[in-house]
């Protein structure tokens, strides 16, 4: 039952203002500058992903077990680390791609998969904190038509940031705690205060498809 | 990051259970019923219960920062039996079975209990009265699940006796659970002269006491162990060898509504896996085996509630509840309308075609006309929503197994524990969960043309 289910619906530093810059129709470059830039504050703020490596390891290792005992691994790193919102994520990240990999032997050995693990884990990092809060918000707003307009949406985003993610993943590997990770550059320059002062206010109304 | 241990001491002193400082559980029903008295070992296992729900509800989630709201929790409770408890197989399994239905760590210090044996325990009959066998004996919440699953029961099944077990924690609940029941005796005894008198109700009222100025942790993941614990030792009263327990698959399995949601954040009471673990606790509780079964694992709400036809209850439908929010405070306005409980019951009762069943006045949000309500109040319709267009999405492509646990991976363990435990092919409760979500989906289809009529 779904009983006194619990839902954040808040949006943390960072991840606010790329939603406000939805609302107030900023360009598709400068929301996902912001989206680069939150994912990469909320990483350094949280101590990275505690047991990345284990996950990776898990995922590398028991490509052949049952789904009971690559979970019952997967949740004790969850536990180990104290139920760390990061690990949880990424240890979820992992049993899904275990799923593609039970149907698709090489998809694991192809590549490096601590490589593949923490970009998915990235990716499903900003969904958390991003696109999971605001895709019911965006489509009361009406800034969304429906929930396939979001996924669309969410889609094209995450496509064109996707080199900047897999950057960060790097980054993430070597240092897993994430101190000192740097955001990978903006693609629009920071704009000046002189700019912002000359700029309209509420020139533009909200469109149904950002 | 270090969590602060949360710490209760619910040895309490010379207090019988029914007057405990913390918390009160009144077990006379579950013996009178019977004529049988409470034994030790289930006055434990009731004890052990509600020191965990109440445990669970004084303590305060953090969600600030990077973790998911876990606590450490330190139990002390003060049982007939503390060297059975402490046997390493049984409290290892309890602490087991909260990390899943909580994810918070747990930890117990078993007591020799003080004082007498309370009320439950100490009366005395010349004989035990066990219902007529068989006997099938269910949890009955009160809510729409139970009733519409036992008027599905009752047509695959024709036990002698049954014997329907509630808590409540307020009159307000015990009053519609107790119409429900008038209900049932009646549609029964339509059906065979004789059968409704069969109908035993064993209603156990508990509760805990609030210290003064205490916040409680609104979450109450525990809260399914008390009613667990209660049928189980119904079930035990009453001879019986298995406790039945009426959940659509879709609120059992619950799969998070957005991507926000993260493990507890979704209630688990009544996952087949709590339903497994705690079937394992109770034997090594009682020493004595209660099988726990859902038998709607594999079936919608809508699915179940078309049933309640069949077997004459649908007019008990107005007497039940679904709403996380009930008792609402509202006069004459039980239930909110708006929270993805409500929200699941009105799409049910609406795939099922018992709308007219269910009066619109009964919610103090009408979702059959949401130009009324604010933004905030269609965020349960709407994250549902959301939901169905993933599930969608996934039973749209050539293989939608992999494509749903890819997008859920906790239905891959599912599927493995439920052929595990219940003896049945991986493959057919594969199939089996497609074919529930295919339902759900296309009810929710129905459900949202009905709704873009109004």
């Amino acid at each position: 039952m779904p009983e006194g289910d619990r839902f954040e619906r808040s949006l943390g530093a960072g991840w606010l203002s790329a939603f406000r810059l939805v609302m107030d129709e900023g360009t598709a470059a400068e929301v996902n500058d912001k989206l680069v830039e939150s994912l990469a504050k909320a990483l350094r703020r949280e101590g990275g992903i505690p047991g990345l490596e284990e996950i990776a390891a898990v995922v590398e290792g028991q490509q052949d077990a049952s789904p009971l005992v690559v979970h019952g691994a997967l949740d004790s790193i969850v536990r180990e680390h104290g139920g760390h919102r990061h690990t949880r994520i990424a240890a979820d990240v992992a049993k899904s791609s275990l799923m593609l990999s039970e149907f698709d032997p090489g998809a694991t050995a192809r590549g490096d998969v601590a490589q593949r693990i923490a970009v998915r884990s990235c990716i499903a990092l900003m969904d958390h904190y991003f696109f999971g809060r605001t895709r019911e918000r965006l489509i009361a707003e009406g800034r969304l038509r429906d929930h396939e307009g979001a996924h669309g949406w969410r889609g094209q985003a995450i496509e064109a940031i996707r080199p900047r993610i897999e950057k960060v993943a790097h980054k993430l590997l070597k240092n897993p705690d994430a101190t000192g990770l740097r955001t990978p550059p903006r693609e629009t320059p920071k704009k000046s205060t002189s700019d912002l002062l000359r700029e309209e206010l509420g020139a533009s109304l909200p469109s149904a498809t950002p | 990051m270090r969590v602060e241990p949360y710490s209760y001491d619910f040895t309490g002193g010379d207090l019988p259970v029914e007057l405990g400082r913390s918390f009160w559980l009144d077990g006379g029903p579950l013996s009178r019923t019977f004529f049988d008295a409470l034994p030790a070992r289930s006055a434990d296992l009731l004890d052990v219960a509600m020191a965990v729900y109440t445990a669970d509800r004084r303590s305060k989630r953090d969600f600030r920062r990077g973790y998911t709201g876990q606590r450490v929790i330190e139990v002390r409770v003060g049982l007939r039996d503390p060297a059975h408890w402490a046997h390493r197989e049984l409290s290892q399994g309890l602490q087991e079975l909260l990390y899943w239905v909580s994810e918070d760590e747990w930890s117990f210090q078993f007591d020799k209990r003080e004082g007498g044996p309370s009320a439950a325990e100490a009366e005395h009959y010349l004989f035990a009265l066990p219902p007529e066998s068989p006997v099938t004996v269910s949890l009955f919440s009160g809510g729409l699940d139970s009733i519409a699953g036992l008027a599905c029961h009752l047509q695959d099944t024709s036990e002698a006796s049954r014997v329907l077990v509630s808590g409540s924690t307020h009159n307000r609940l015990k009053h519609r659970q107790q119409a429900q029941v008038a209900s049932i005796r009646t549609a029964l005894e339509e059906h065979t002269p004789g059968a409704g008198a069969r109908v035993s109700h064993v209603a156990v009222p508990f509760g805990i006491r609030a210290g003064r100025g205490q916040r409680e942790e609104k979450g109450q993941r525990t809260r399914a162990l008390v009613f667990l614990a209660l049928g189980a030792v119904a079930a035990v009263q009453a001879r019986a060898d298995t406790l039945w327990v009426y959940e659509n698959g879709i609120g059992a399995l619950n799969l998070p509504l957005n991507e926000s949601q993260l493990g507890v954040d979704n209630y688990r009471g009544v996952h087949p896996r709590s339903l497994r673990m705690f079937e394992d606790l109770v034997e090594r509780a009682l020493d004595q085996s209660v099988h726990i079964r859902n038998p709607f694992l594999f079936r919608t709400k809508a699915e179940m509630c078309r049933g309640l036809l069949a077997a004459g209850l649908v007019d008990a439908v107005r007497d039940t509840v679904s709403c996380d929010s009930y008792p609402l405070r509202v006069k004459d306005t039980p239930q909110c309308g708006s929270c993805t409980s409500c929200v699941l019951r009105r799409q049910a009762l609406s795939a099922s075609g018992l709308t007219r069943y269910d009066s619109s006045e009964a919610y103090r949000d009408d979702l059959s006309e949401p130009s009324t309500l604010s933004k905030d109040r269609l965020f349960g319709l709407e994250v549902m929503r959301g939901q169905v267009y993933r599930l969608d999405q996934c039973l749209s492509v050539a293989d939608p197994w992999l494509a749903l646990t890819t997008e859920y991976p906790e239905l891959a363990r599912t599927q493995a524990e439920v052929a595990e435990h219940e003896g049945l092919e991986p493959g057919c409760v594969r199939d089996q969960l497609v074919r529930l979500y295919q339902s759900y989906v296309c009810e929710w289809r129905l459900f949202s043309q009905q709704l873009a009529r109004c």
